[in-house]
């Protein structure tokens, strides 16, 4: 049965197994089902446009909300199954969840806030829930965790006296003090300004792997989900359309709505090599390019490099002196015509597409297998750091 | 004064407002919490107090309570006595009138308690009743006072329910305001007034006392 097969996880991760419908009175519906391994510290990003219901399968997975039929399974736990009357309330899921607003208990002091849920254990509390994992012994002590988060002075203080910043990382540390095994991120940087968003999201990649909590995200965010996911599940109109590494599925989208949720740009997986001057090198599958630089990195960064393809240019020969930093050779693996736009895509180490205009195509003699050179402005590649 | 009339409608109305938070709360947790959709039946029966003249209620209870029910007979059969003309008897009608009184502003500030709160707490492995003795009820102070303040208040001004269920027994059922009727009828009007001077004063204070607290941040912290 190949669902069992995927349930198999490794020996540290976790499967999560996900097949519910929920209909809604205002006749939006919910219809998702997804398999996927959970590794230690890693990141699930539910991605997609807003309203598509990425939100309401992770109130789903919190149990929040009841799902009209399907099974809810985490590791050897099964969470839910409507056909065998199975219920586990959130109270018994042993997770963490932090929701787009801090929503911290306005009458308890910071402190009080996140040891809320500690020593709490529900009188009905599952035995199975201790083979997943231990919880006797957290990895990181409160204490720690508020030093990690830069919270730790703020103890005595409520959560009125508090800024947006402050307030949603005492919410994390709410959720992860009483060792979760499953964390719920319910858009947690999006209420925050630039700079508060990208610490938090650092401070949080680090938290989760220091304690191995594996954590699922929801994000309408490409830069959010490029910098932190490690797998992801595309969201459209309440189905999960696909499932799988960050890199696979913006490198492959299964089809073109998952490719117009995704975003037009070519997303390729890339590595620091050298900086200097402004300009970045970085490596694609071997092939070097030139980068503006909007953001330090550091040589051997991992980044996503995103480029558009009306950004990428095609040339017959190579010009002479031009300002163009990246000059690739090329083949042309195939031209799609989009009304008088003809999208053409090459192959020049990794796969990318260009835009070119129809009269362009005829007066280049452009054809499948012709050798070309792509053009690409230093300045039309941005880079996202993977955190 | 007739300070026996005084002492009747203070013990009437502590103990009132005893059984209203005893019973009121889960009532309002019920009302606000349950998924029922028939609710909107026990609210309005909860309500009915507020437009029907004490009369009627009285009119029903007495019935109810009296020897022609099964439970005014089975009351009688256990206590020796019915429960008609007696401070028991005056405390069940007391706490049906003045039920919205408490009820209502407990329902009112449970609904306003954001349910994400409610949410967070469930997800730390919180009970639902533990979530609403730790969360919803110190974040419903206010509204729990004001229930509280308006039924001790409310009873201790009845008078048509008394009337009808208590009928005016000096130290068992005549409370303030009947005996206020009562100088009135013999054309006492020192005595009537006297104690009416000393229910205004004394209902003015507890509720600009109730006003004021309710203005103080310490109750219920803001954003």
């Amino acid at each position: 049965m190949a669902e069992a097969a995927s349930l198999k996880a490794g020996p540290d991760g976790c499967a999560l197994h996900l097949a519910v419908t929920q209909r809604f009175a205002a006749g939006f519906a919910i219809d998702a089902s997804f398999d996927i391994d959970l590794r230690p510290g890693s990141i699930l990003v539910f991605f997609g446009p807003s309203g598509a219901g990425k939100t309401t399968i992770l109130r789903l997975v919190a149990g929040l909300e009841r799902p009209d039929a399907g099974t809810i399974q985490f590791g050897d736990e099964v969470w839910c199954d409507t056909t065998r009357g199975l219920w586990q309330p959130p109270q018994s899921r042993h997770i963490g969840l932090v929701f787009q607003d801090p929503t911290l208990f306005p009458h308890l002091t910071v402190r009080r806030n996140i040891t809320y849920g500690i020593g709490v254990r529900p009188r009905s509390d599952p035995a199975p829930s201790e083979r997943v994992r231990p919880r006797s012994d957290p990895v990181l002590s409160v204490a720690e965790i508020e030093r990690m988060l830069g919270i730790g002075d703020l103890g005595n203080r409520y959560p009125r006296a508090l800024s947006g910043g402050e307030a949603q990382r005492v919410a994390l540390a709410r959720a992860l003090a009483p060792d979760p095994r499953l964390l719920l991120l319910d858009e947690p940087f999006a209420a925050l300004d630039a700079p508060a968003r990208v610490r938090l999201r650092r401070d949080v990649r680090t938290l989760l792997q220091t304690t191995g909590t594996p954590a699922i995200l929801v994000t309408h965010d490409r830069t959010e989900a490029l910098a932190m996911g490690d797998t992801m599940a595309v969201v459209i109109g309440g189905r999960v359309r696909q499932v799988g590494a960050v890199d696979a599925v913006f490198g492959r989208p299964a089809d073109a709505g998952i490719a117009a949720a995704l975003g037009i740009d070519a997303v390729l997986p890339a590595r620091v090599v050298a900086s200097s001057g402004g300009v970045i090198e970085i490596s694609v599958n071997d092939v070097r390019l030139h980068v503006a630089e909007r953001e330090p990195v550091s040589p051997g960064d991992l980044v996503h490099a995103c480029i558009r393809a009306e950004d990428v240019t095609i040339e017959t020969r190579a010009s002479g002196q031009a300002s163009t930093r990246n000059h690739l050779d090329a083949r042309i693996v195939s031209i799609a015509s989009e009304g008088p736009i003809d999208r053409v895509t090459l192959d020049c180490g990794f796969a990318i597409d260009a835009l070119i205009t129809r009269r362009s195509r005829e007066e280049l003699q452009l054809a499948p297998g012709a050798r070309v050179t792509a053009a690409i402005k230093a300045t039309s590649v941005h880079l996202v750091p993977r955190l | 004064m007739d300070w026996s009339a005084i002492w009747l409608s203070v013990r009437l109305a502590a103990a009132t407002t005893l059984v209203l938070l005893a019973t009121g709360i889960p009532l309002a947790y019920w009302i606000v919490y349950s998924p029922r959709r028939w609710k909107f039946l026990v609210e309005a029966v909860v309500a009915l107090p507020l437009v029907l003249p004490p009369t009627v209620l009285g009119f029903y209870v007495l019935i109810a309570i009296g020897p022609l029910s099964p439970v005014g007979r089975a009351y009688a059969r256990v206590a020796g006595h019915g429960l008609p003309f007696t401070f028991e008897g005056l405390l069940i009608a007391s706490v049906l009138y003045s039920m919205p009184f408490a009820v209502q502003p407990f329902t009112a500030e449970f609904a306003s308690v954001d349910r994400r709160l409610l949410e967070a707490s469930w997800s730390l492995g919180v009970s639902r009743l533990a979530t609403f003795r730790r969360v919803v009820i110190p974040l419903s102070v206010r509204g729990l006072v004001t229930g509280i303040v308006l039924s001790f208040a409310h009873t201790l001004g009845e008078f048509g329910v008394v009337l009808m269920v208590g009928g005016n027994l000096p130290g068992v059922t005549r409370t303030v305001s009947i005996s206020i009727y009562d100088s009135v009828q013999s054309l006492d009007y020192a005595a009537a007034s006297r104690t009416s001077l000393l229910l205004l004063i004394v209902s003015f204070v507890i509720l600009a006392s109730t006003y004021s607290l309710q203005r103080s941040v310490w109750l219920k912290p803001r954003h």
